[in-house]
């Protein structure tokens, strides 16, 4: 499978017992802009976000990427997708070289040393490489789940809450990646309630209300106050 | 922010990716070392009380030495393993978004609790020997009953251990679970090591056991490699 030129979600529910998480979403997300879902706590955002890295399946309707149904996709997708979630998916008794390391390996990255340092650097942690993970503040560990992220250059990056605990620079670093993202192409959802950390950012909005998605907005560099305004009205 | 993008391949096989993982669980516990050390704790205090509960007129009962080895890997086992896998539980994820094959990830967690079972049965063999005056006489078919039983211990329990990751009675479940599953091994452990440890030794007799164990392992690590992958989706 080469690079993923899309994603389409057509109808996709997602039941837990008897409650309904997702109730027929469909959208799309394309290369080239940034999309940002929001939506009150409860409303089905970290289950799609589940959905779309492919750790959850739906209970009904399909996620295409490109042409590829997400059932016969799975495999080729994984190491393709990056996941940054609440927590930072980092071994807190290994440094910060170590676990960027073993990442590597794990996707195979070629000349892993190289890249790792690279992307310490990129992220500002060259000096705290071999700290171990336990010792870093949130905003450090932020930085470093980005970089463990984007180390083997996915085509699709999921975000949730990115901006959680993070320092001006730090944010600065982020938005940067996501425009990095951007250009170079790759497909990238954000989910976030800092809507100044991504104020002019944005190119897409989705906002989802009780499991069904409220508002889409498609416009270039969304503005905070816009995002504000297209969220309330939506909720 | 991109700098230069690094090959990703599938590089490297199955087993040097179930070594990656098996290393990495091995480097995690060198530092922290409270697996192996709750473990051997755990395992040592059984073994003493037992070599007091089972004397008669003060001397040890040598027939039940077999019997107390595999009821300390057992427990001592399960110990291990909710720790083992607890420490997974915020970066699986990230291990099963990579493109490494799900049975790779499998085999390197059972190898990782397989040198933790061993490393316990290392400290308590010597000490069971020293306690009920025992003597071994078949050195290397003793090592191999030893080291089949750990491995159905560990296939098992591994694949329940990374299944129950998630859940909230993870504890309560992996006991539950686990132990009727693994009760053939443990009977099977135990009377092999008896036929061995015995003041007369029947050796033929352990092998009938160590067989059973063969046969115990082929079933449950094949049908484990074929299992791990729907049990460690998220439904």
């Amino acid at each position: 499978m080469s690079k993923i030129p899309k994603v389409t979600l057509k109808e996709v529910r997602k039941v837990f017992g008897r409650q309904p998480a997702l109730a027929g979403v469909s959208f799309e997300l394309t290369p080239d802009r940034i999309s940002l879902l929001m939506g009150p706590n409860g409303a089905g955002k970290s289950t799609l976000l589940g959905i779309l890295s492919t750790l959850s399946p739906p209970t009904s309707g399909q996620v295409l990427y490109g042409e590829k149904d997400h059932r016969s996709a799975e495999r080729e997708l994984r190491g393709r997708i990056g996941l940054l979630s609440h927590n930072a998916m980092l071994y807190d008794r290994m440094t910060c070289r170590e676990n960027l390391m073993f990442f590597a390996r794990l996707h195979g990255v070629d000349r892993p040393a190289e890249h790792v340092a690279r992307w310490l650097e990129q992220v500002q942690m060259t000096d705290a490489a071999d700290k171990v993970v336990g010792q870093l503040s949130r905003g450090m560990l932020q930085r470093l789940a980005l970089a463990r992220v984007l180390l083997p250059d996915p085509d699709l990056l999921l975000l949730d809450e990115p901006f959680t605990g993070l320092d001006r620079d730090a944010v600065a670093l982020l938005r940067r990646a996501l425009q990095g993202m951007r250009q170079a192409g790759k497909i990238t959802l954000v989910v976030t309630h800092d809507v100044e950390a991504v104020d002019g950012l944005c190119d897409h909005l989705l906002v989802l209300k009780h499991g069904h998605l409220a508002h889409e907005l498609a416009q270039s560099d969304l503005r905070s106050s816009q995002i504000q305004e297209h969220y309330h009205g939506a909720i | 922010m991109a700098p230069s993008e690094p090959t990703s391949s599938s590089r490297g096989g199955f087993l040097t990716h179930a070594l990656l993982v098996a290393a990495k669980d091995l480097r995690v516990e060198w530092r922290s070392r409270e697996i192996v050390y709750t473990m051997v704790f755990f395992a040592v205090l059984v073994v003493v009380i037992f070599s007091f509960a089972f004397a008669r007129r003060g001397q040890p009962m040598h027939e039940v030495a077999g019997g107390i080895l595999w009821v300390v890997v057992a427990f001592a086992g399960t110990l291990g393993l909710g720790r083992f896998f607890d420490r997974e539980r915020e970066t699986q994820q990230a291990l099963l978004l990579s493109p490494v094959s799900r049975a790779a990830i499998y085999v390197g967690k059972l190898l990782g609790m397989l040198i933790f079972i061993c490393a316990t049965e290392a400290v308590v063999l010597p000490m069971l020997m020293l306690l009920f005056n025992l003597h071994a006489t078949h050195v290397g078919l003793l090592a191999g009953i030893l080291t089949l039983g750990s491995i159905g211990f560990s296939a098992v329990g591994s694949l329940f251990g990374a299944s129950l990751m998630q859940s909230r009675s993870r504890d309560v479940l992996l006991g539950i679970l686990l132990f009727p599953i693994v009760t053939p091994v443990i009977i099977a452990g135990a009377k092999g090591t008896a036929a061995l440890l015995a003041i007369d030794p029947d050796p033929a007799g352990a092998v009938v056991w160590l067989k059973l164990l063969a046969v115990f392992d082929l079933v449950f690590v094949s049908l484990s490699l074929w299992a791990f992958e729907p049990l460690t989706r998220n439904e």
